[in-house]
């Protein structure tokens, strides 16, 4: 629904018609997604969509040994939902309430049917290749649904696929794939940066960067890398590959927001991720607050700082670094932090007493 | 607040430039000139003005989790006494400092934080010494009382939060410790929820009267907590019992967001719309379930898989869904027209 600009629009309008930016009147606005509706939305499209596939498994008896059935039907509802998704925008109903009533209806049956297309494919082609089918599908519903929740979810299913496909190559222990986490960390990383120069009016990254950081989190939480070594790989790369993976990205967002040629803030970046290399969580939630204040995104922060503290709870738990081991990288983070801040705040003070006359 | 404030300003204003490109009020060329025309943001003063607080909440937490590890890693080169008296003397200076040094300075009110969480780790250090428990119910109690006047004098949110969090855990012992007939595993999260509800209410009016119960992070976690254990106690009397029961559980879920979105509705113009979302999604889970098993155990009682019944449910919690959205995006409306 098209609404009239607001004070704060057209404030800013005024100011970069002023500077030769824009030119004629401030545009009105379509409603946006605000956090708070992403999450009802969001949440509410996944029970909907577990309730549908209920509805297709009680339908079909042979709904898990018949992949035929399984995918057909999936197929169906994605492009029910398709349709659904590219019809709404450009219409305007009687009533809105229905609008968006068929818009979640949409972005339900894409998520059901997206779960039988990939029930069908690990039952025809096995796992790997099933999750591959489903990870490509999910890709391919990004690019076409063009709504940012529905391609929200399209991109948790997608990194739901890369944390499978993990899983199956990698044989060795049980659990989660410790190869995981790194892997998303990577995409996350690689989608947000991205993101600085997506076009609203192509292919936007940010629902995809979302959903790879929210499930790396997650993986951070979850992913426990003790089940993993046995007492003779504990030093392996199994164990390190992937919290070197993980930490060294804390100096690339620092180098990709900084420069290369700020050594300062680079080496402290250095540091810390090396404090911080057996806790790898850290090392992710510091690099998702860093790039979420660089590019003014509130939610983003709140959720890389909260994810920072509830990692450092559940990291009291994470058996594969002794508790006495833990203690001290976390004391000697902590304290390193406090007086680099400390020998900050000082410059400063020296600064401006140094500007005033 | 100055900074905090300039900050959300260059948020709006990045959103705007990206709504205008998502709308296509701004092609290409001129979504790149708008960038230039604003700056670059966020500016020198305002990552400084990040940094400060970011390194020094982090160190904070850091250092307290550090120090937890520690007492639990039960080092043995440490003599008893030693452990005791070191941790009672990182206590003391990190509350000396805050007295000498006045509470209103930020790095002062993250040292009252940290002596909050010592504080518990000497309790839990003085517990595990002793043989007398280091996760007993008393002992969160102690910690909870010990650390209420730290709370009014720090006078800053993150220190209430924390309080919060270990009075919860109290409850939570409690109500595991104490069992019973009555107080089962439904009824203790019921309790929890309450006290949560009641704590969101007590905050909401303080916030009225003292600075730092302002913005909207502590209410919002503290519905988030009380819906969560009040919604899982009522699902819990759905499905825990061979028949679901209508008892306390489900009437406080269904008293507290009747009184919650009443609450919302009366205390602003414009209400929390981040709360009011968070009860929908609680109203769409415990009425999903419940639904499920009234229509299971009275509508489709001879059918062995109803499959109408989960398309019947699906519909219901998009009818749900798509209501409160078209509510919800009203009052943003409204607001916007303000």
């Amino acid at each position: 629904m098209n609404l009239p600009a607001s004070p704060a629009a057209e404030s800013l309008w005024s100011r970069l018609r002023a500077a030769g930016a824009v030119s004629g009147d401030v545009p009105s606005h379509r409603d946006g997604l605000p956090w708070y509706l992403a999450g009802l939305i969001g949440v509410s499209a996944w029970i909907a969509a577990a309730l549908l596939f209920g509805f297709f498994a009680a339908l079909f008896d042979e709904l898990w040994k018949t992949p035929g059935i399984a995918v057909t039907a999936g197929a169906l509802c994605i492009a029910a939902a398709l349709g659904l998704l590219r019809t709404v925008p450009g219409r305007e109903f009687k009533r809105e309430f229905i609008g968006e009533f068929i818009e979640q209806s949409a972005i339900a049956l894409s998520l059901v049917g997206q779960l039988l297309v990939g029930v069908g494919f690990n039952e025809w082609f096995g796992n790997t290749a099933g999750w591959a089918g489903s990870a490509a599908i999910a890709l391919a519903l990004y690019g076409f649904g063009a709504q940012t929740m529905h391609r929200f979810l399209c991109g948790a299913i997608f990194t739901v696929a890369v944390v499978a496909i993990c899983n199956e190559l990698d044989t060795v222990g049980y659990g989660i794939s410790p190869v995981a986490l790194p892997v998303l960390a990577w995409l996350a990383f690689a989608a947000w940066w991205r993101t600085d120069h997506e076009d609203l009016r192509t292919l936007p990254l940010s629902p995809l960067a979302w959903a790879l950081s929210l499930v790396a989190l997650l993986m951070a939480f979850f992913g426990d890398l003790d089940l993993w070594p046995t007492a003779q790989d504990a030093t392996s790369w199994r164990i390190w590959g992937p919290q070197i993976a993980v930490a060294l990205l804390l100096p690339l967002t620092v180098w990709r927001l900084a420069g290369v040629r700020q050594l300062l803030p680079m080496l402290c970046a250095v540091a810390f991720a090396l404090i911080w290399l057996r806790a790898p969580g850290v090392n992710l939630g510091v690099m998702l607050a860093l790039t979420a204040f660089a590019s003014h995104r509130p939610a983003l922060l709140a959720t890389g700082l909260l994810g920072t503290g509830v990692y450092l709870i559940r990291y009291y738990y994470q058996l594969d670094v002794p508790l006495l081991e833990k203690s001290q990288w976390l004391l000697l983070g902590g304290v390193a932090l406090l007086a680099i801040r400390f020998a900050l705040t000082r410059i400063a003070l020296r600064a401006d007493a140094g500007d005033r006359p | 607040m100055g900074d905090w404030r300039r900050w959300r300003e260059t948020v709006a204003e990045r959103t705007q430039l990206r709504e205008w490109r998502r709308d296509g009020a701004l092609d290409a060329a001129a979504a790149i000139a708008a960038r230039e025309a604003l700056g670059p943001a966020p500016d020198t003063a305002l990552w400084r003005w990040f940094l400060d607080r970011f390194a020094l909440w982090l160190g904070i937490a850091l250092c307290a989790a550090g120090a937890i590890c520690f007492i639990a890693a039960n080092w043995e080169h440490l003599g008893k006494f030693t452990r005791l008296y070191g941790m009672q003397a990182l206590v003391i200076a990190a509350v000396a400092a805050a007295a000498r040094l006045g509470l209103a300075r930020l790095g002062i009110q993250a040292a009252l934080w940290l002596a909050m969480v010592l504080l518990g780790g000497l309790l839990a250090l003085i517990g595990q010494t002793y043989q007398t428990g280091a996760d007993t119910w008393e002992l969160f109690t102690l910690w909870a009382a010990l650390a209420l006047p730290w709370a009014f004098a720090g006078r800053h949110a993150a220190i209430w939060l924390l309080w919060i969090a270990v009075a919860n855990i109290a409850l939570g012992l409690w109500a595991d410790t104490m069992g019973g007939p009555w107080l089962d595993d439904e009824n203790s999260l019921m309790l929890i929820g309450l006290f949560d509800f009641a704590l969101f209410l007590g905050w909401r009016f303080a916030a009225g009267r003292w600075p730092e119960f302002g913005g909207d992070g502590g209410p919002r976690l503290l519905v988030a907590a009380a819906l969560f254990c009040l919604s899982l106690a009522a699902i819990d009397a759905a499905i825990g019992q061979h028949s679901p029961r209508f008892g306390y559980a489900l009437c406080a879920w269904l008293v507290s967001v009747a009184a919650l979105i009443a609450f919302e509705l009366r205390r602003s113009r414009v209400p929390d719309r981040a709360v009011l979302a968070m009860t929908v999604i609680s109203m769409i889970g415990v009425s999903t379930v419940w639904l499920f098993q009234l229509m299971s155990r009275y509508v489709f009682e001879r059918h062995d898989e109803p499959a109408a019944l989960w398309l019947l449910l699906a519909v219901a919690v998009l009818g749900e869904a798509t209501a409160g959205a078209w509510w919800l995006r009203r009052m943003d409306r409204r607001e916007a027209d303000a």
